[in-house]
């Protein structure tokens, strides 16, 4: 089972949890059980947020997948310049 | 994911001469006003008298009674921005939020906000013909003040900002459009754990990027719907994409070029001339060009937020840091734009801490949209958290840098918002700055010293390259990145090291829209990272099209053919160690130059090219140390800085001249942000200090040669090691200017910029014992 940490803003969506394990291994599939053991959330909350999967900040991880082990972070996304 | 990380170069690493050094010292280079075409006319913006007004109606006729006048425009010219969400690379931007700043819509909510523009036949008759325009306001009260606007009562910017981020969802506006809050461990248990806790807050005033080239563009459009755009900017892609949403106007009707570009540092990326010189064009069927004066800089275009920021920081009494908690107010000038989440999540990135609290909001005033300064909402906060550890050293009677490095996080560390750290170079940065000479080096009475560190994430994102060989041998790389800070050389030499060929004889260009595939832009210290590392895809699949042509010719199968030195060999000869084509030739190897392949592309499969894209998802974070020498004048007040040195971990410096440049240009500019600069408002809402001489940055003479000292941890995510290395040094700067400012002085100044005559009433007060 994967690690989740949920950001700040999801957290208003999940009673104040801030970390859960799922059986997603896709991103995809990751969504879909957020959406699922949270009602309150929707895809488009879940889409303002950057994915760090195992230390690695991805923007738009639409297509990524991750391990059972691995540790997934939902973090605000930063602009820079 | 970590990849083998390449270690040992022949070109990367080496400082060649800079491909564009010639056209610029010798004035040949053009920039985003140094385009002219035949027919063009000037167009000229009409800007807001007032900093908070209702726009009744605005009357063009007497402006258009004037001979030459071609064309005028407002945002009725724009289609309304609804709710709609353009992609802007990292984040989202919600087009009202922008849109407005290029042309306002029914209300004004800054001074010198574009309301109208016109265009005419010469840039004088464009000014005339401003004059003339009658705009009607009715006169709103303004808010400068963050405080002031953060309060329930205070008159609203927007009547459909409600504050995100808060349970339950407001009922009702506000002018504080974001709250974020973080929080790890237990806060109390960490201050309850602590032998000492030290509390301040410190003000950073809203300044400018002082980029010297001021916004400019010329804009041709013709009677096939085709709009070209010329133009200063950190991204031609960026600006197709904006000018094409807040025009209304279809994407594939765009082209834009980037010019030459005189600094941006995050101030140009966003378009403000763009969308307005495509309208009056249309409107006229004429090129209009548009050149913003350094008032209208100052004014109009977005500076970095102010931010007071309160810190309070818990250690034991063996140097401990057991709790670490921020509470940011963020002044964003008059349209949301976010800041404060990069403040908010990483301002104590450096420090291994279990129980941290970070707080942030954002706060609307009625002054210009805030954008990026480098690392954008950072060196805000980072001022308070560093110059409170240096307090907490001091009173430790702890060295600071060992103070740092005893809490300094490492690989396997884990972020107060979850994610660990990988590879990272903070302890290396550390151990490099206090063995530096200048670390140890006797100061004087009168004289103080200031040491900070700073964290960026860093970003990657979407970039594409094309190499085309020609007949000779040479290579041409394209991409289209506007070079801000040397990325043409970075291209070349990680081009040469792929393709083994000398960095002399490739060619790099950043070309048009039309001509490479999408990059986003020059920001996020994305660029040699990212499009290098299409640079670097694009290389190899040349080498693989080379090998393939070299077997043809031999009638070998590829995996007979290596590529080495620059020339494909073929693997039956006696070996490819010490390789060079003398030898070669001796033992009677068969071997392929770059050149021989090109002149033979033709009976082999036609052109030699190849492209490359990808979405860069293996961007590192990167630190930075400054050490900083201050004396003050105490009768002047007047602060020299002495002597200054930076140490960066750049991951792989690929030109090192490059690094060290974005280096002392940062610290640069942090000097002048804890020293001088200032946005200075009058009571009516106006800037009193729209040029550089009210608006003091530091020149040349004001400051001791910046040395510098790159480390290089490699990102164990990029083939070459490669960090970006644009932004973080915008961090470090002021905490350490502000500790050796007050060391020199025996003053506490938490407020900046430490002016002189604000420095000189601290330290008459301090000698007054009233301080």
């Amino acid at each position: 089972m994967a690690r989740v940490i949920l950001s700040a803003d999801m957290q208003r969506y999940t009673d104040g949890i801030r970390e859960i394990t799922v059986s997603a291994g896709k991103y995809r599939d990751l969504v879909t059980e957020l959406l699922q053991r949270f009602p309150g959330m929707n895809e488009a909350i879940v889409a303002k947020h950057a994915l760090a999967i195992d230390g690695i900040i991805i923007q738009t991880p639409l297509l990524e997948t991750f391990g059972e082990d691995s540790e997934l972070v939902f973090v605000a996304r930063i602009a820079g310049g | 994911m970590n990849m083998n990380v390449k270690t040992e170069f022949k070109y990367v690493g080496t400082r060649p001469i800079r491909p564009d050094g010639p056209d610029k010292v010798t004035g040949r280079a053009r920039y985003g006003a140094d385009l002219n075409v035949q027919g063009m006319i000037y167009g000229h913006i009409v800007r807001s008298p007032h900093a908070h007004a209702k726009i009744k109606s605005i009357d063009f006729s007497a402006a258009c009674k004037l001979p030459g006048v071609l064309a005028t425009m407002s945002a009725d010219d724009l289609p309304e921005p609804g709710d709609r969400k353009i992609p802007g690379g990292e984040v989202e931007m919600a087009l009202k939020t922008f849109s407005p700043v290029v042309m306002a819509r029914k209300k004004v909510l800054y001074h010198g906000q574009a309301v109208a523009a016109v265009a005419a036949t010469s840039p004088e008759l464009a000014a005339e013909a401003a004059r003339l325009v009658k705009v009607e306001y009715e006169v709103l009260p303004h808010i400068m003040d963050m405080h002031a606007a953060a309060r329930a009562d205070a008159p609203l910017l927007h009547d459909d900002v409600y504050t995100q981020g808060v349970d339950p969802a407001p009922t009702t506006p506000s002018n504080i459009p974001t709250q974020i809050e973080i929080s790890t461990g237990d806060i109390s248990k960490g201050f309850a754990e602590a032998d000492l806790v030290v509390e301040r807050t410190y003000f950073v005033p809203m300044c400018h990027q002082g980029y010297i080239e001021p916004h400019a563009c010329v804009v041709q459009t013709d009677e096939n719907g085709k709009v070209d755009i010329w133009c200063s900017t950190q991204g031609a892609f960026m600006v197709r994409t904006l000018t094409a949403a807040v025009t209304g106007i279809d994407i594939g009707r765009f082209k834009v070029t980037a010019s030459e570009i005189g600094g941006g540092f995050g101030g140009k990326t966003t378009v403000y001339l763009e969308p307005v010189a495509v309208v009056l064009s249309l409107k006229s069927g004429r090129p209009v060009k548009m050149v913003m004066s350094r008032d209208d800089v100052f004014r109009a275009t977005g500076p970095a937020a102010a931010a007071e920021t309160r810190v309070k920081i818990g250690v034991t009494r063996d140097g401990r840091i057991t709790a670490i908690e921020t509470d940011i107010l963020m002044d964003c000038g008059a349209y949301t734009s976010h800041p404060i989440m990069a403040g908010v999540l990483f301002n104590s990135a450096c420090y291994r801490c279990e129980n941290v609290r970070s707080f942030g909001r954002e706060v609307l005033t009625n002054k210009p949209r805030v954008y990026a300064y480098r690392a954008p909402g950072i060196p805000q906060p980072v001022v308070a958290v560093e110059c409170v550890v240096n307090e907490i050293a001091e009173r430790l009677n702890m060295d600071p840098i060992d103070f740092r490095l005893l809490n300094a996080v490492d690989e396997g560390d884990v972020m107060a918002i979850g994610i660990p750290f990988q590879a990272i170079g903070l302890k290396q940065v550390l151990q490099e700055a206090k063995a530096h000479p200048h670390y140890t080096a006797e100061l004087k009475a009168g004289q103080g010293r200031g040491v900070a560190v700073a964290f960026w994430i860093n970003a990657g994102m979407q970039s594409s390259a094309t190499i085309n060989v020609s007949e000779d041998g040479s290579v041409n790389i394209l991409t289209g990145n506007p070079d801000i800070g040397g990325s043409r050389a970075s291209m070349a030499l990680m081009a040469a090291e792929v393709l083994g060929i000398p960095v002399e004889t490739i060619r790099p260009s950043v070309v048009d829209t039309d001509s490479v595939g999408f990059c986003d832009v020059t920001g996020g210290s994305r660029t040699t990272l990212a499009t290098g590392g299409a640079v670097i895809k694009a290389a190899e699949t040349l080498v693989k099209e080379l090998r393939k042509r070299a077997a043809a010719i031999w009638s070998l199968d590829i995996e007979e053919v290596d590529w080495t030195g620059g020339m494909a060999v073929a693997k039956s000869g006696t070996g490819l160690e010490n390789m060079n084509r003398e030898d070669a030739a001796t033992r009677g190897d068969k071997t392929l130059t770059l050149a021989d392949l090109a002149a033979r592309a033709g009976a082999t499969g036609g052109p030699l090219c190849a492209v490359a894209s990808h979405n860069a998802h293996n961007a590192a974070p990167s630190f930075a140390l400054n050490i900083c020498d201050a004396q003050v004048d105490r009768e002047t007040g007047k602060v020299d800085i002495l002597r200054y040195t930076c140490v960066q971990d750049a991951g792989k410096a690929i030109h090192p001249a490059y690094v060290e440049g974005q280096m002392q240009g940062g610290a640069v500019q942090g000097i002048g942000w804890a020293l001088n600069e200032e946005y200075i408002f009058n009571e009516q809402g106006r800037l009193d200090n729209p040029g550089f001489l009210d608006y003091r940055i530091p020149v040349a003479s004001d400051l001791p040669m910046i040395d510098t000292v790159i480390v290089e941890v490699p990102n164990p995510l990029h083939p070459y090691g490669v960090r970006g290395v644009g932004e973080v040094p915008i961090a470090p700067p002021m905490p350490a200017v502000v500790t050796a400012v007050n060391r020199a002085a025996g003053t506490r100044l938490c407020h900046l910029p430490l002016s002189p005559p604000k420095l000189l009433a601290a330290i008459e007060a301090a000698e007054a014992g009233t301080a």
